[in-house]
């Protein structure tokens, strides 16, 4: 004899057709070992229904209120840090170009020279990653 | 009455979130620690919720993901598992069960305490992914639809861990009932 203890579940929920349904059924007539299993689960199953739902411990909100505002005191801070850098990136770009265009109008020489030196690293960090 | 929306959610979804937690870690501090992260993250996400789950499907799987998370963290640490205090019911406060009006007589709730107690052993020696079928199957009630969309698994896979997760209480029950007589 099969025993059906695989779908007890299944059928304890209501989840078979009624083919299966009937064909558990007829098992479990003549089955006491699986009759006492269905029994055994359906109890298990009433024993954690039957657990109560239980009250938020006293001061939960005050303290989710508490994490809530330190978790955007701490994201404040590196959102500040960011945009410092941004800042100060951007404004040592400017003086760069700045600083270019005032060389190239006043020494030109001074520009040439080096305009000349950044040519010459560029082209030898060029031939050094084609070896 | 409060027109802050996490403060909405928060009022509306945290006793839920809480219980869940709960069942699952089995200790009180851990369940508040649990549902309390995972109310946060819903409240940064909820401007981009769409609705195209279940609220209350998608707040447990974010509680279901902040368990596993946490469990794995602590099996990192070397800790076996979230310690269920609920076992010995330490939490220092008596479960409310209505004994007078007609409620069962005070043996009988005795005894219903006891199996509750065995029960809820049984279910914390449970692997984490059968625990949370079983929890979210028998104790929070949730349909197999509700529950393959908490988890994101198939229906199938629903049915056949919670057949699996059932038959593994039952006899963890027979055993500790075994225990409990010798």
């Amino acid at each position: 004899m099969t025993h059906v203890t695989d779908r007890l579940s299944d059928y304890l929920d209501r989840q078979l057709d009624e083919t299966e349904r009937t064909s558990v059924e007829s098992h479990l007539a003549g089955c006491a070992e699986c009759r006492s299993q269905l029994s055994e689960l359906k109890a298990v199953s009433e024993s954690l229904q039957a657990e109560p739902q239980r009250d938020l411990p006293q001061g939960y909100f005050d303290r989710l209120r508490a994490r809530q505002s330190a978790g955007n005191r701490s994201a404040a801070p590196a959102k500040k840090v960011a945009t410092a850098l941004v800042a100060a990136l951007a404004a040592f770009i400017i003086m760069g170009l700045t600083l270019g265009m005032l060389t190239k109008r006043f020494m030109p020489g001074l520009f040439g020279q080096i305009q000349g030196m950044i040519s010459g690293a560029a082209g030898s960090l060029g031939n050094s990653q084609g070896k | 009455v409060s027109n802050d929306p996490a403060e909405e959610f928060f009022r509306e979804h945290a006793r839920g979130a809480y219980n869940l937690a709960l069942r699952l870690c089995g200790n009180e501090a851990d369940a508040e620690d649990i549902s309390q992260e995972a109310l946060l993250r819903a409240v940064r996400a909820l401007p981009g919720f769409r609705g195209s789950a279940r609220p209350t499907s998608w707040l447990y799987r974010i509680v279901v993901n902040v368990w596993k998370n946490k469990l794995r963290e602590r099996d990192r640490r070397g800790w076996r598992n979230l310690v269920p205090l609920w076992l010995s019911n330490t939490d220092g406060e008596e479960e409310e069960r209505p004994i007078a009006d007609g409620g069962p007589p005070p043996e009988a709730a005795i005894e219903a305490e006891d199996r509750s107690g065995r029960v809820r052993k049984a279910l914390s020696e449970l692997d984490a992914d059968d625990r949370a079928v079983v929890v979210l199957k028998d104790m929070e009630r949730l349909s197999y639809p509700e529950i393959a969309e908490t988890l994101d698994i198939p229906e199938g896979t629903v049915k056949s861990r919670l057949s699996r997760a059932r038959e593994s209480l039952r006899k963890k029950l027979s055993r500790l009932a075994l225990e409990e007589d010798a």
